[in-house]
């Protein structure tokens, strides 16, 4: 038997654990089961405690779920197992009103004391204080008479008789004396919000928002904070609140029939607000949201919604092609497609072309927009040319075309003319004068030059560039009188430089001509002394004196022998890093006088001596020979620049200096270059592409390119691959592959660069992607497709064009030359389906 | 994301000296030393607009939005000003109460 009882103990503490661990864990239906089960054992007070905790808590959880019948049976099964004062009590009364049962909401409200009414149950008397005031005023009767919560109540009915009475000292008055532990404390906040409203909206969104979110209040106040919101935001609010509470706001507000209606439609479907639904929302109630904004509104939208293109016409007229494509044009932009985008903004400015409107200015901006997103080029100049046809007065324009053609050597006519324009359009523009200056010294028109530079110097008396143009265009002339042996004219020529008084440098420029001057037409011996002093002036070592005085005694027509006898020996002379910078800065210098540039070759041969003694036993840093070279290239001194550039790619081995000596080894003509040396370019080229040495490579392409112009049958080799040796037919033949119809007119250099465009080209695109893209060009991507598929060779052509298309290269062929000659037109229709 | 006309506070038909004036008058408020930020943003602006052609520019390239509340705007634009009677307040708070409300009373006890 003692074992029997053991054992019953034994389960019993078992299933006591396992009710305990459920009712933790919020399980209270199996809890109750189990306490139960306990309680037919005993009576335990612990037992029955539990279980009138579950079934508190499992009213409260059915009627979280609404579910207020289960929760009140649950509630009214725990008084079995406890005794006064009651859980959740307040919650019970309000479960019983929201069940609407009168007799017990009547009970229930009679027992309750003033004491909890107005302290033990704040939550429920600020229920109750919301519905005495509206739905339920009878409920006031049945609560004690002689609580605080009934004086606050006739509180608040005498402050809304006096709003009612608009008597707003009493009903301030009145809502002061309501305490802030008053269960009407957030009746009084809405109060003073709507005595507030049609005043100052502002100021009642701020009384409203006092009013926390667990307040029986809340969503009144939510209502009222709605109503002091206008357009878009109140929608936004509206949408959040029931159908009645919309009514409600919607008569406050005065919206009329057709807003509610907007609002309700609006309502229903603001969840899924896609393109199409604000589309329709915006055609049907387009009277109500003015027909040019609804307009605007869904052409903008069409970009992105062009299903609604029918419905847009039925009701707007026919949709604007202008800024359908200007829209298309800027979300190709947006999405970096710089391709289509120009596709569409051509078709803008057609548009705009065959308006009768003047749209001149909208059609210069487009084309100047055009240029604006190409790279600096032929096709860049094209747009801006066309573009001031439309725009005349667009200096910037004029300026980028003559900026470009000052770049094309065989441009000079071009440039020539447009300068003249632009001469003529602004006469009085200082950068147009700057840049007539500059062609004028380019040309050797040196007059001229001096001439833009004094009218510069008229409207901008501090210029620098015109003085020091009008410096060096006097000295010069001062030149060419010492030539011409008319000496008494010089220094009336060297004073004018000297009057300009630009600086100390050109000062002792001036003093060196008056030296030259001296030794020509006074006194040879006082004449070299004063050279001698002078050029001890303006240099520090007896290389750059030299260089200095043998081109100016070149210029000058003066005896070279004599001068240089009369400065110091250079020979033994080592040049210091600064020294030699200075000798660069003097031959760019004298190279930038296009006059001077014809004796630098022949001073720097009586200087050679010293530099190359200097570049053998001084170390230099790389960037100063680099210096050095790009001089020496510009004056084709191809022996120095052997000399510097040899030892300059042992010591250093980067393309750069691989460039400089096979350049400089063949004395800069590439032609006699050997395949060996082609080899070490291109193994450099590909070498400086790879280290993003983007200069160096262009250096290196344009010396290769000379070679393969020099030697076209090298550059066959490059062209296997896509094209296989179409090459090779003879030029006289026929054209039997169609390939070579399209593209055999094009340079090697040029096959070269597409073949290695369409390779990189081929790796990214698809047949199938190839066809779609040309298909909004020539309407059908499906035969394209087809032909691609029968045809490899018509991928081929695409690709190729793509490629010069890529490259802004014009290669005289069109997708319409592909098409007609592939015949791709006529085969639309008999292409057999190919599976 | 303010449209240049109206960070400067001016009619989209306004002329130049109006524009100008605008500008002045936000620069003013708003001088670089204390917002470089925002007087960038007002400088950028007028740069947008300030003559013909800035504007027809300005028109031509900057991508329309289809603003939908722009249309929300114009669609609920009320001329009355919102007024609550007392009648209006007793079917404010009818309206208001539901069960939700009630118990969410409860949710969060008073400190």
């Amino acid at each position: 038997m003692k074992k029997q009882a053991s054992i019953h103990d034994v389960a019993k503490h078992d299933i006591e654990v396992q009710a305990l661990s459920l009712q933790n864990s919020a399980n209270y239906k199996e809890a109750i089961r189990l306490y139960k089960k306990l309680l037919q054992t005993s009576e335990k007070l612990s037992y029955q405690q539990n279980l009138a905790y579950c079934y508190v808590q499992r009213a409260k959880d059915f009627a979280v779920k609404g579910m207020y019948k289960e929760a009140l049976a649950l509630w009214e099964n725990h008084l079995a197992y406890t005794h006064s004062p009651y859980a959740a009590q307040d919650q019970y009364i309000t479960w019983l009103i929201q069940t609407n049962n009168q007799t017990k909401i009547e009970a229930s409200l009679r027992q309750l004391s003033a004491p909890q009414l107005d302290t033990q149950y704040p939550a429920l008397a600020r229920v109750l204080g919301l519905l005495v005031l509206s739905e339920h005023p009878e409920f006031a009767h049945s609560l004690p008479q002689d609580s605080v919560f009934i004086v606050h109540f006739n509180l608040v009915q005498t402050a809304l008789q006096a709003y009612q009475e608009n008597n707003t000292d009493k009903l301030n008055e009145t809502l002061r004396q309501l305490p802030y532990r008053s269960a009407f404390r957030d009746f009084r906040t809405l109060l003073n919000a709507i005595v507030v409203m049609s005043g100052s909206a502002a100021q009642s969104q701020t009384l409203l928002a006092r009013i926390p979110a667990n307040s029986p209040y809340a969503q009144a106040a939510k209502i009222l904070l709605a109503c002091t919101r206008e357009g878009a935001e109140l929608a936004w609010q509206l949408v959040q609140i029931n159908h009645q509470q919309r009514r409600f706001i919607a008569d406050i507000k005065g919206l009329n029939k057709k807003q509610q209606d907007f609002i309700e439609h609006f309502s229903r479907q603001h969840e899924k607000l896609s393109d199409k639904v604000q589309f329709n929302l915006a055609i049907q109630y387009r009277s109500l949201i003015d027909t040019e904004l609804a307009e605007h509104f869904c052409q903008t939208l069409l970009a992105s919604y062009s299903a609604g293109k029918k419905e847009f016409n039925r009701h707007f007229g026919e949709a604007s092609e202008f800024e359908e494509n200007r829209v298309k044009a800027l979300l190709c932009e947006r999405d970096n497609n710089l391709y289509d985008a120009r596709y569409y903004w051509k078709e803008c400015k057609d548009f705009l072309d065959n308006e009768e409107a003047d749209n001149g200015l909208k059609i210069a901006l487009i084309l100047q927009h055009m240029a604006a997103n190409e790279p600096e080029g032929e096709m860049q100049t094209s747009l801006l040319i066309d573009s001031v046809e439309y725009d005349p007065d667009n200096l910037n324009t004029y300026l980028q075309i003559i900026h470009y053609f000052s770049q094309q050597q065989e441009a000079s006519k071009e440039h020539k003319q447009w300068l003249a324009k632009t001469l003529e359009q602004f006469p009085q523009d200082v950068e147009v004068l700057t840049q007539a200056v500059k062609a004028a010294t380019r040309n050797k028109t040196y007059k001229k030059a001096s001439q833009y530079a004094s009218k510069i110097l008229k409207i901008d008396p501090l210029n620098t560039f015109a003085r020091q143009t009008l410096f060096s265009s006097y000295l010069a002339h001062a030149r060419r009188l010492m030539r011409e042996k008319s000496y008494h004219l010089v220094e009336k020529e060297i004073s004018k430089a000297e009057q300009l008084n630009i600086g100390k440098a050109y000062l002792k420029q001036v003093e060196l001509m008056r030296a030259l001057l001296c030794f020509a037409n006074d006194d040879k011996q006082q004449g070299l002394q004063r050279i001698k002093s002078v050029l001890v002036n303006l240099h520090a070592d007896p290389v750059n004196s030299h260089f200095q005085a043998n081109v100016e005694a070149l210029l000058n027509g003066l005896p070279v022998a004599t001068i240089l006898r009369a400065l110091p020996e250079i020979n033994e002379h080592i040049l210091s890093a600064q020294e030699l910078t200075e000798l660069i800065q003097q031959i760019n210098q004298y190279f930038n006088d296009q006059e001077s540039r014809e004796y630098i070759h022949k001073a720097l041969d009586k200087i050679k001596a010293p530099l190359k003694k200097s570049l053998t036993e001084h170390e230099y840093d790389e960037k100063l020979l680099f210096s050095l070279c790009q001089v020496l290239d510009t004056v084709e001194h191809f022996e120095l620049l052997r000399h510097c550039a040899k030892p300059a790619q042992l010591k250093w081995q980067t393309p750069i200096w691989m460039y400089y000596r096979v350049y400089a080894d063949n004395n800069g003509n590439a032609a006699e270059c050997s395949d060996m040396e082609v080899n070490r370019l291109q193994y450099a080229n590909n070498q400086a592409a790879g280290d993003k040495d983007f200069p160096t490579a262009i250096l290196i392409d344009k010396f290769l390119d000379s070679y393969f112009d020099a030697h076209p049958q090298k550059a066959v080799s490059f062209l296997e691959g896509l094209f296989g040796d179409f090459m090779d037919d003879d030029d006289d033949e026929e054209f039997d592959d169609p390939l070579t119809e399209l593209f055999g007119h094009l340079s090697d250099r040029v096959m070269i660069d597409l073949n290695t465009k369409a390779e990189s080209l081929v790796k990214k695109i698809t047949p199938e992607k190839l066809s779609q893209e040309l298909a909004q060009r020539v309407g059908n991507d499906k035969s394209l497709l087809f032909a691609m598929m029968v045809n490899p060779d018509i991928f081929s052509a695409l690709i190729i064009l793509k490629a010069a298309d890529e490259l802004h290269l014009d290669i005289g062929a069109n997708i319409d030359d592909v098409i007609e000659l592939f015949g791709i037109s006529e085969q639309k229709n008999s292409f057999p389906f190919p599976f | 994301m303010q449209t240049p006309y109206q960070i400067l506070d001016v009619a989209f038909d306004a002329r130049d000296d109006e524009i100008k004036q605008a500008y002045l008058q936000q620069v003013k408020n708003n001088p670089p030393d204390r917002d470089q930020h925002k007087f960038q943003i007002i400088h950028d602006a007028y740069t947008a607009i300030k003559d013909h052609k800035s504007r027809v520019s300005y028109d031509l390239f900057t991508l329309p939005v289809a603003d939908f509340n722009a249309v929300l705007d114009k669609a609920l634009q009320t001329e009355q000003a919102a007024t609550v009677n007392s009648e209006s307040l007793n079917k404010l708070l009818s309206i208001s109460i539901d069960d939700a409300s009630l118990l969410n009373a409860f949710a969060s006890p008073e400190k």
